[in-house]
């Protein structure tokens, strides 16, 4: 007779709302599963790269988010700025019940709208377990701006997509772009991508754009491109240490006729919960934007700076978040 | 008829005299060929040397200019261009310096300025947490607590 230890099962304590409103919202590009080989979406190509260069914004911002439940996670947001009108966005989050993964789930469904009317959606739905299709519209004063459905095929090691955007059937223009991306072997991607628009404003009625893509992943860095009819765009991604990381980048657009490089890199000091991220460019434009928590209240706040000097042109911006 | 011309700032013996035609002679003569103070005019250079001098009142600046005709045109030239050219590099160099200078200041204030400025203020607390751990678990008497940089008063030392 020893000891039972009557233990009552213990009931699953729901995640706070805000982590579990918040954590699925961008589908991880990631692979998957263990042997999975998936490359993950085209789109995330130069993912890595272009999360090092810092996104500056201007005037005062306060952010108040605020989670209702597990699924549904409400945002208001006030800007205060000089270059565009003041105004007040409310967003909205509603995550599925379609659990996934422990850190997915679908559907998703993000917006935020303006007292105007602007309107910014987007949902992403998981059709089936290798099949995800996005759709994103926006609008803007009464009128659909900008539609965007996307269609994701994951394979076992390699990604189809196939995304429409703005399909007027009513004029007859559209644009359809497919892209493929194949893992070919353990660190080197190798993809195409081909963009077709048609329309009546086209010359010729449709044109069509074809491009190669590649990535290689080495150990701590990573380097990937593009390269085709619209220009070449290349990106190189390094980890010099476990809190540095560095990324540069060329970009050349054929039709514009100029070619911008820039370069940016990101410093996070985890005992002063601060993440900076800095850039520079062949513009001569400088920018940084500084992002402290405020332990240990759910606080943010976020300096943002860009300094242009050709123009001599100074942008300020000051961010606080809360939740 | 008789015309007088006036000499500029040379109002000390020609005007005030009476408009002869001698000094006429010689105010046209004087008027025309003022870098050449000895020239002379017609029959009145021996009487009026000391007038000639007083008559063409240079100044300084203008008779030490006059020298420089004693150097060959070639010479002049390059000595004029010499100096010039280095006045502009000079205040072109200032002004590149200037440009480049603000640049990389105020590049590297957006830049740097945030990153140094959190790792100081990491360090001073860093080491102000160390004094503080050592008057604690250190040889410490039982008097005093941590010093607080002003958040909260000192204990009083209890005696």
């Amino acid at each position: 007779m020893g000891n039972v230890q009557a233990s009552g099962p213990a009931p699953p304590a729901p995640p706070p709302p805000t982590a579990a409103a918040a954590a699925p919202l961008p589908p991880p590009a990631a692979p998957e599963k263990k042997e999975d080989d998936n490359p993950g979406p085209m789109e995330d190509l130069h993912k890595k790269c272009k999360d090092v260069f810092p996104v500056m914004f201007e005037g005062g911002k306060f952010m108040l988010n605020k989670g209702l439940s597990n699924h549904f996670q409400v945002s208001h947001t006030v800007n205060f700025s000089t270059i565009q009108p003041p105004g007040y966005r409310f967003g909205a989050t509603f995550v599925g019940t379609q659990q996934v993964s422990p850190s997915e789930a679908y559907p998703v469904m993000l917006g935020d709208i303006d007292p105007s009317g602007n309107l910014n959606a987007s949902i992403i739905h998981q059709l089936h377990p290798s099949v995800r299709a996005k759709f994103v519209a926006q609008i803007q004063q009464s009128k659909w701006q900008a539609t965007q459905l996307t269609l994701d095929w994951r394979g076992t090691n390699h990604t189809t997509s196939l995304t429409l955007g703005n399909v007027d059937l009513v004029n007859g223009s559209g644009v359809a772009v497919t892209h493929y991306l194949q893992q070919v072997t353990k660190r080197l991607a190798l993809g195409t991508e081909l963009a077709y628009q048609y329309g009546p404003q086209v010359p010729g009625g449709h044109i069509a754009v074809h491009s190669v893509a590649g990535r290689y992943t080495g150990d701590n860095f990573t380097a990937s491109g593009t390269l085709g009819g619209t220009g070449v765009h290349l990106c190189y991604y390094q980890k010099a240490t476990e809190h540095l990381q560095f990324g540069v980048e060329l970009e050349t657009s054929l039709r514009m006729q100029e070619s911008v490089a820039s370069m940016a890199y990101q410093l996070e000091i985890p005992k002063a919960n601060t993440v900076f991220r800095g850039t520079l460019d062949t513009n001569w434009t400088v920018g940084a934007v500084m992002e402290k928590k405020l332990m240990p209240l759910p606080f943010t706040l976020a300096l943002s700076a860009m300094l242009n000097h050709p123009k001599n042109q100074f942008r300020l911006g000051c961010g606080f978040i809360i939740g | 008829m008789a015309t007088l011309i006036e000499l500029p700032g040379s109002d000390s013996g020609v005007a005030s005299s009476e408009v002869t035609p001698e000094s006429q002679d010689e105010v046209r003569a004087s008027s025309a060929d003022i870098t050449l103070p000895q020239v002379p005019s017609a029959d009145t250079a021996d009487i009026t040397d000391l007038e000639d001098d007083e008559d063409l009142d240079e100044s300084l600046l203008e008779r030490v200019w006059g020298l420089t005709e004693m150097f060959p045109d070639r010479l002049r030239s390059t000595c004029s261009s010499t100096v010039s050219t280095s006045l502009n590099l000079l205040k072109s160099t200032y002004e590149l310096s200037r440009q480049v200078v603000w640049v990389a200041v105020s590049s590297s204030v957006i830049l740097f300025a945030p990153v140094m400025f959190e790792l100081e203020r990491l360090n001073v607390e860093e080491m102000m947490k160390q004094d503080r751990n050592r008057l604690v678990f250190g040889p410490g008497s039982a008097v005093s607590g941590p010093p607080t940089p002003g958040l909260m008063p000192p204990p009083p030392p209890a005696r």
